[in-house]
């Protein structure tokens, strides 16, 4: 091959693979470099379930931020969740709600927000008041038999 | 003009040279010394030594205690960055050609001033067909190393060892695996470079014949020493023995036929 | 008695083993200047060693992806999960299957390749003779050759998992019936980029200096014969894909 040959095919294949790796860090990996346009929601729950750190945050199924960090509240012992929000997304009253769902079956936890009606919206530093913890199985399991030994006994 | 020569230091010297490798001791307390414009031809049998001794004044070497002088500069003393420099001067020639197989002919006879030089390319280009030409080779400038015939490649490495004009060239065996035609044309040209040129040869050759016509000076090694040296006549009219095996190709002398082995009939029929 | 003396021979040739492949590296790694005074050096090796390998990392990459979307669909079809195998096929890929499998197919193919040709360049005397041009042969043959295979491995797992990528789609969208959004969907909710797709890359560069290193080693210091270059080509590559398993061991436990 000539020697211009070789330098194409070498520049190709730089930028073939080079591509192949950005493609994956960006799309697969779903990093979002910007991560600095975002502004801070705070939400108490009694139970986080499985929600980890960089878990989701949506609103109507659209991703509009994720979860920044987990901890717990010192004074009554909820779980202190603060999720990065997107400064696009700057119009979510707030009396907006936060549920913990799970994505199907075995999937992941994420946090879905179900909007509110008042006119003030969300801004950094806020806090959502109204949240839904995660679904716990056993609990659930435990409701089942409850229920199923009430019906039993009528 | 001789005269004038033994004015000058001799290019390479060697005192009390002691090396060996693998616990084998090659040289011990070798002393030698190759003067300036001559063909020195350094001849002996197998395993005596003699491309170790070439490697040794290449610097590819260390000895272990001794010095080896090229041109009154002792090459122990040198960093790496210095002995490239000085190895600029030296030119050589190997047994197997060891010419660059991925260049043609001519990028490999362009190599050496490529590297070690800034010239430009028209220059390089005149500098090349000039020293293909003077080995008669211009006609396969293009040519990879594996299209060449044994006895054209040896030329091209011929003109590669000179690429640089130095003011040593050193040959390693340059007629073993060559035609009768092959060998004149490689000794004819070591001869008339050497003299047109001005240069320092030495040739490093098991082979009598060539050796003694192409030699100004003859160093006849075995066991690691020198056992004769001297002008060619002065060589082949010697009484010494092991010159004289070597020289008629006898079967015993210093260099025994029956290499070190057990008793023969003990090995034959003896209890394993 | 003779057992004690087995065991301390065995140490001390281990630990003179792994100082010669050390004491190496001072000698190598200055090389690094190949890039700067002779680019083109580097970028044939950059063809013959990366270029040259694309094929077969690209096919082993594809095959790879769509055994991993056979597999992984029978496998999670049982918990009706089969939505989350894009998830599957790319956990593995880029974390195990794309920096391990790239390294072993690249020991066999381009670090033998490597081995084989220095061990001649050593045997037929090329290596001497350019000494005694003035040219540096670890500049000129071996550094190249090191720096081209260190940068090419880790490129080259990256299109191992992108085409593996590709072929789980091809598996469990054309044949096996996933939802091709679920796919890709179930991949960028699952796949962490910093512990994943990162911890993946890391492990490849790891991988690309080890193969590397190994490959230039053993063609450098290859006994100049054919039976001496065989068993250095074949020393390199067992050593190598032995390393690089080992090594994945190592980080994977430390990573994850």
């Amino acid at each position: 091959m000539t020697q211009k040959g070789i330098e194409t095919s070498v520049g190709v294949f730089m930028l073939v693979t080079l591509a192949a790796m950005i493609w994956l860090v960006l799309e697969i990996g779903n990093w979002t470099p910007n991560a600095s346009s975002t502004y801070e929601v705070t939400a108490y729950f009694d139970n986080v379930g499985g929600l980890s750190v960089k878990a989701p945050v949506t609103l109507a199924g659209v991703n509009i931020g994720h979860v920044a960090s987990i901890g717990i509240d010192s004074e009554d012992y909820s779980a202190r969740v603060i999720f990065q929000i997107l400064d696009s997304y700057d119009n979510i009253p707030i009396d907006s709600g936060a549920a913990i769902l799970t994505s199907g079956l075995l999937g992941a936890q994420y946090v879905g927000i179900d909007p509110g009606a008042e006119e003030n919206y969300l801004v950094h530093g806020g806090q959502i008041d109204v949240t839904q913890s995660a679904m716990v199985l056993e609990n659930l399991i435990g409701q089942i038999l409850i229920r199923t030994a009430e019906e039993t006994k009528q | 003009m001789a005269q004038y020569r033994e004015l000058l230091s001799p290019i390479v010297r060697v005192t009390n040279l002691h090396f060996g490798y693998l616990g084998r001791v090659v040289y011990r307390g070798l002393d030698l010394h190759i003067p300036r414009g001559a063909v020195t031809a350094i001849m002996g049998p197998s395993g005596c030594g003699k491309s170790t001794l070439l490697a040794l004044m290449g610097g590819r070497l260390l000895a272990q205690s001794g010095n080896v002088y090229f041109d009154d500069i002792d090459l122990a003393t040198l960093s790496k960055h210095q002995l490239y420099r000085l190895r600029k001067r030296m030119g050589m020639m190997f047994q197997n050609n060891a010419l660059i197989n991925d260049l043609d002919v001519f990028e490999n006879v362009a190599f050496p001033v490529r590297e070690n030089t800034n010239l430009p390319e028209r220059l390089i280009r005149s500098l090349v067909l000039m020293k293909l030409h003077m080995v008669g080779l211009r006609g396969v400038a293009r040519s990879m190393p594996e299209e060449l015939s044994g006895g054209m490649a040896r030329r091209v490495a011929l003109a590669r060892a000179l690429a640089l004009d130095p003011q040593l060239v050193m040959y390693d065996e340059p007629f073993t695996g060559l035609d009768p035609i092959s060998k004149g044309v490689v000794a004819k040209l070591i001869r008339e470079l050497n003299d047109a040129l001005g240069l320092t040869s030495v040739v490093v050759t098991q082979d009598v014949t060539e050796g003694m016509l192409v030699a100004d000076r003859v160093v006849i090694f075995a066991n690691g020493s020198v056992v004769e040296e001297g002008q060619p006549q002065k060589i082949s009219g010697s009484e010494k023995w092991q010159v004289r095996q070597f020289l008629d190709g006898k079967l015993d002398g210093p260099v025994e036929f029956h290499y070190a082995a057990k008793d023969y009939q003990n090995d034959l029929f003896g209890i394993d | 008695m003779s057992l004690l003396l087995q065991i301390g021979r065995f140490s001390i040739a281990i630990v003179q083993h792994l100082g010669r492949r050390g004491k190496f590296l001072p000698h190598l790694l200055p090389g690094v200047v190949v890039l700067y005074k002779r680019p083109k050096l580097l970028i044939q090796q950059l063809y013959s060693i990366g270029v040259m390998t694309v094929l077969i990392v690209a096919v082993a990459g594809l095959f790879v992806g769509m055994m991993l979307g056979f597999q992984g669909y029978y496998t999670l079809v049982d918990f009706g999960a089969e939505s989350s195998l894009g998830l599957a096929v790319a956990l593995f890929l880029t974390r195990e299957l794309g920096p391990v499998l790239t390294a072993l197919l690249f020991a066999g193919r381009a670090g033998s390749a490597i081995t084989a040709e220095i061990g001649l360049m050593r045997m037929t005397q090329q290596l001497d003779a350019m000494e005694m041009m003035a040219v540096d042969p670890m500049i000129h043959v071996v550094a190249p050759r090191f720096f081209a295979a260190f940068l090419a491995m880790p490129l080259l797992a990256a299109l191992f998992s992108v085409v593996g990528l590709g072929g789980g789609y091809i598996v469990s969208a054309g044949l096996l019936n996933v939802d091709p959004g679920s796919y890709w969907a179930a991949m960028e909710s699952g796949v962490d980029v910093y512990e994943d797709v990162w911890g993946g890359i890391l492990k490849s560069i790891v991988f690309g200096f080890v193969v590397s290193w190994i490959s230039v080693f053993e063609g450098y210091y290859a006994l100049p014969s054919t039976n001496g270059i065989s068993k250095a080509t074949t020393r390199a590559v067992v050593t190598a894909s032995l390393t690089v398993l080992g090594f994945d061991y190592l980080l994977t436990a430390i990573m994850f």
